[in-house]
């Protein structure tokens, strides 16, 4: 009796897992920043409408014209509440986190922690595009010429352009 | 196979372009603290916040500051000639007072107030550079301020010998009136040929402040060779830090201060 129950929970669950419609995305994109201009790429997991977005990039400048590591991860959180065939729109949060090492004659980290508001915008099936803009507080943490931590913040923004291309 | 020799002469040509260059001896100074009208920039140019964050680097070797003259003798930091381009006040320093100018803030999105030369916080500065960068004229009433107490007023602050004090003039007429109190004076030249014009008169100059892109290495090479200091200013991009610090001055003023500390060191 037990068994069955278990199986019937099994079947119920998968019913409402496949109910879900989730959808998982790659793309590719290029983010403008106060601090430089990234090129990344994200994961992007859809739950109905919900989008669940986890990015790696880098910082173009710094890596191209100065070969230097600019790496930058993000998360971002979308509730879409246009949602149609091939289009969905709604408002968005972002954490960033970028980290640069001046290299001095020390290892001299400057952490960039970002958070922002702002929305995102998505077109097409299996392939489309995705445009986010987001506005919020922009943090630079190092250490100083003594080695006393130092914390700094600013207004900044996020405008963004990519590609992606739905996996499932 | 033929992709991997492929990648490899890539990775080889990207080393080979990041081949290690020795500017350990060029110093770094930040342009009005941060940087003049940089997107990067967390301030506004010439705030204590500004200046106050770039002395705090780690590679920072000093700041240009840009100096102008109340009505009251006070030296105030403030980059423009009149006040409305950049703060809720109108007019231009040398015709308000201390107190009017006291309200003054940036319109900028942290509104930093303005602030006088003697809030720096000095003890910041020890064994590090201090450029002024002496703003002489009343644009409002079309005339120079009074030399002689804007001379007074620097000479009031009493500023500490540990600090490398460099006063940069583009008036040659005031050089003498600098130098005669003490103050090492850096010429703002147009040209090379306004540079070896100014100092064929002004011997005891301690050097020259120049754009980047208005002298050559060559051109700076023979300016160094007569013992004079060479300061190049008026670089963003990285690609104009590196041309600056590949000509070997004494000390560049970046307006992009973590690239050219980068650059530096990299």
């Amino acid at each position: 009796m037990k068994f069955k129950f278990i199986i019937l929970l099994f079947f119920i669950k998968s019913h409402f897992l496949i109910a879900q419609n989730k959808e998982r995305q790659v793309s590719v994109n290029l983010t403008y920043t106060k601090m430089d201009l990234f090129i990344g790429c994200s994961f992007i997991d859809k739950r109905n409408a919900m989008d669940h977005e986890y990015s790696i990039h880098t910082g173009i400048t710094k890596f191209f014209f100065q070969s230097s590591l600019f790496p930058m991860i993000q998360y971002n959180y979308t509730y879409n509440f246009l949602k149609k065939q091939n289009m969905r729109l709604g408002p968005c949060l972002i954490v960033n986190m970028a980290i640069l090492n001046l290299k001095t004659t020390k290892s001299n980290f400057h952490y960039y922690p970002e958070t922002l508001i702002g929305y995102k915008f998505s077109y097409g099936n299996k392939i489309g595009v995705i445009h986010k803009s987001a506005i919020g507080v922009l943090f630079e943490g190092f250490k100083d010429y003594l080695s006393n931590p130092k914390w700094v913040n600013t207004f900044s923004y996020n405008f963004n352009i990519g590609i992606y291309y739905a996996i499932d | 196979m033929r992709l991997i020799k492929s990648v490899l002469i890539i990775l080889t040509l990207f080393s080979a372009c990041n081949k290690k260059k020795d500017f350990l001896d060029i110093k770094i100074l930040g342009h009005a603290g941060m940087g003049l009208s940089i997107q990067n920039s967390f301030y506004h140019d010439n705030s204590l916040e500004s200046i106050d964050l770039a002395l705090s680097m780690d590679g920072c070797d000093g700041v240009e500051v840009d100096v102008q003259m109340s009505k009251d003798n006070t030296l105030w930091l403030y980059h423009d000639p009149f006040l409305e381009n950049q703060t809720n006040l109108s007019g231009c320093i040398a015709d308000k007072n201390n107190d009017e100018l006291s309200n003054a803030k940036y319109k900028s999105m942290h509104k930093e107030k303005l602030i006088r030369l003697d809030e720096i916080d000095f003890n910041k500065l020890q064994n590090k550079f201090l450029l002024l960068d002496i703003r002489h004229f009343n644009n409002c009433l079309n005339t120079s301020v009074n030399i002689n107490d804007f001379v007074a007023s620097l000479i009031a602050l009493n500023l500490s010998s540990e600090i490398k004090i460099r006063v940069i003039l583009k008036n040659s007429s005031w050089i003498n009136n600098f130098t005669n109190s003490g103050f090492e004076v850096i010429y703002e030249a147009f040209d090379l040929a306004d540079w070896n014009n100014t100092i064929s008169i002004y011997q005891h100059l301690k050097g020259l402040i120049i754009k980047n892109a208005d002298i050559t290495k060559t051109q700076l090479n023979e300016v160094k060779t007569n013992q004079k200091e060479v300061y190049l200013f008026e670089m963003r991009a990285p690609k104009s830090i590196k041309k600056a610090l590949l000509k070997k001055p004494d000390a560049i003023i970046t307006d992009d201060l973590r690239a050219s500390i980068l650059e530096k060191y990299k």
